[in-house]
Order: structure tokens, then C-alpha cells, then sequence
């Protein structure tokens, strides 16, 4: 299989993983080794003395040929996205970053306009830019216009397992785009990973799924199963629908009377 | 000795006080954090050397567990 491309950058996992919700450094940490996941999210914090174990940065280097993608988790506006943005490269080193602006905590629905304005910005200023956004196939082109580097539009809500939700304009935003779609946001099981794949996403984005899983790396390592699945699918051809029967045996009559 | 409000809480240091003695003071390392002073990004190399003012406002930020 080929790999995920995205500005410079090559990756053979299609899976990227947040590291958000985790009950512990060591989980999360063998979680990601199950996904295989190259890429994950992590969020700018203010340091908290009182849990230096917060600090992410050693447990990650940990892993080899890990890249990091900073999000911009707390902006209300694009102002304070391109801010989280620079000090987020500034740490990393990284130039992916996942703008998401959402001001609603009840919703948590991306702010197109913000994100959009943000995004214009931070790809003038050679960040990968990776935007969390609705699914909306017009947003999605003009934010392909402004140079990012993917769009990464929500199945349905953050945190919500509600699943592919906006299936049917995902189809659409990926039959307009010349970049990356990827899913991010909402899913809950393997199968919509695999789903999302097979309509032809080129990599799906999990957290919440994971993280909260009874077992979050077994669910790290089917997640990573049914990506792979959905993308060797998508590759093989899926057989067209019909709205008819179509028979799989042959229909011979032999085994009817003869007059 | 001066007032700074460090992480939205404020803080007595004595005058002189760099970005770098702030950093240690709450335990942190310091490749590991970004600093703004002042809504200043402010690179490694200058910490040591950069000493606070009365009133400055200082962020020190990591990263964590986040989607």
C-alpha cells in the first residue's frame, strides 16, 4: 500500500491518534505503539507543577519516528489559533498543526469562518496546516485553496461515538479535493474507521474511541486493523450496488422435473 | 522585590530574576516548555539572560494529552 503523503512528510499508518483522555502516560503511550501511528495530536497546557507527569514530551520521544501535531484546542477565534500555532511550532518543532477552533463547549461545532481566517494565515507562514472542520464541501475547497495541507472534516461530535454521521458529504468533499481528507471526530468503532476508508478518506483521526476503550490498546491495534482493511478495499474496487438480486450460483433447472 | 503573574497566579521573585530561574522555580525543564512573557514567545537561548520586570505577565506552557 502506498503511503499518506501530506506536505514533505510520508507515513505508512493511515491512523492518527490523540493522545487526549488516557488514564495513564503508560497507557496511552503502549496504545500508540499498537496503532502503529506515526502522527498524533497533542495540546498546549500551562505547566502544572503539581503533575509534571502532564508533560507528554519524554514519554513521546520515547517512540521512534514519531511527528507530533500540535492542535490549537482553547482558541475561540483564528487570533488566538495562530498564537497557540507559533508557540506550538516554537515546542515541537513540528510545522503540522490541527487548527480547531470551537467557542460552543455545548457543541463543540468547528467555527468555519475563524478556522478558515487562521488557516490562511498559518499556511502563508509554511505550517502543515490540518484543520478540523464541518463537513462542508465548499469550506473545504477554499481552505484547499489557501494551501493547507489536508482537511480533516468530523464524522460527527468531538468526544460524541456517534459515528459517520456526515458520510454523504464526506463523499463529496473527498470527490472535490486534491489533498488529504481525513475523518476526525465522532468515531466510535473500528467499522466506521474501516467505513471511512472505503469511501475513500486517506486516514481517519481517533481519540475518544481509543482512549476510553475497556482496553485502550487492543482497540489501538483493531482501529489500526480496520484502516488498513478499508484501504485495501477502496484500492481493490468495492462492487457496485444493485437494486436487484443478482444471482451468485448458477440458475440451471436440473433439478426440476422434465416433462 | 517584584510581581509578576505567572499562569494567571501572581508570584513574588527578587528583582533580577530571569526567565530561566522562573522556569526552575516551578520545576520545569526547560527544553521541554515554551515561555511567553508579555505575549513574547521567548526562544531557549534567551532565558538565561532575560531578566523580568515588575508587572510582567509569564506564561510557561507544555504539552499534554489532547485530540
Amino acid at each position: 500500500m502506498n503511503d499518506l503523503k501530506i506536505g514533505t512528510y510520508t507515513f505508512s499508518s493511515r491512523l492518527i491518534l490523540g493522545t487526549g483522555k488516557f488514564g495513564n502516560t503508560r497507557t496511552m503511550i503502549d496504545a500508540i505503539r499498537a496503532s502503529g501511528s506515526q502522527l498524533v495530536t497533542v495540546a498546549l497546557r500551562r505547566f502544572n507543577p503539581d503533575q509534571p507527569e502532564d508533560d507528554l514530551f519524554s514519554a513521546l520521544a520515547s517512540i521512534d519516528g514519531l511527528t507530533l501535531m500540535p492542535n490549537t484546542s482553547g482558541a475561540s477565534n483564528a487570533k488566538e489559533a495562530v498564537k497557540a500555532a507559533h508557540i506550538s511550532r516554537e515546542l515541537s518543532g513540528s510545522p503540522f498543526i490541527k487548527v480547531e477552533i470551537h467557542p460552543n463547549p455545548q457543541h463543540l461545532m468547528p467555527d468555519p469562518i475563524e478556522t478558515f481566517e487562521a488557516c490562511r494565515i498559518l499556511a502563508s507562514e509554511d505550517f502543515l496546516v490540518m484543520p478540523y472542520i464541518p463537513a462542508d464541501p465548499v469550506l473545504a475547497k477554499r481552505l484547499e485553496d489557501v494551501g493547507c495541507a489536508s482537511v480533516m472534516p468530523l464524522g460527527s461530535a468531538i468526544g460524541s461515538g456517534q459515528g459517520l454521521a456526515t458520510i454523504d458529504m464526506i463523499r463529496l468533499i473527498i470527490r472535490e479535493s486534491n489533498i488529504p481528507v481525513i475523518v476526525d471526530a465522532g468515531l466510535r468503532s473500528p467499522s466506521e474507521a474501516c467505513a471511512a476508508m472505503e469511501v475513500g478518506c486517506e486516514a481517519v483521526l481517533v481519540n475518544s474511541a481509543v482512549a476510553v476503550a475497556e482496553n485502550p490498546v487492543a482497540m489501538a491495534s483493531a482501529f489500526a486493523e480496520a484502516v488498513n482493511a478499508g484501504r485495501r478495499a477502496k484500492a481493490a474496487g468495492i462492487m457496485p450496488r444493485s437494486g436487484a438480486a443478482v444471482a451468485t450460483s448458477p440458475l440451471t433447472s436440473f433439478l426440476r422435473k422434465t416433462s | 522585590m517584584i510581581t509578576i503573574t505567572l499562569n494567571g497566579d501572581k508570584h513574588e521573585c527578587r528583582e533580577g530574576s530571569t526567565v530561566e530561574d522562573i522556569i526552575a522555580m516551578i520545576g520545569a525543564n526547560s527544553s521541554k516548555v515554551a515561555v511567553i512573557v508579555n505575549e513574547n514567545i521567548v526562544p531557549p537561548e534567551k532565558r538565561r539572560n532575560l531578566e523580568l520586570q515588575d508587572n510582567d505577565q509569564v506564561e510557561i506552557l507544555a504539552f499534554a494529552g489532547g485530540g
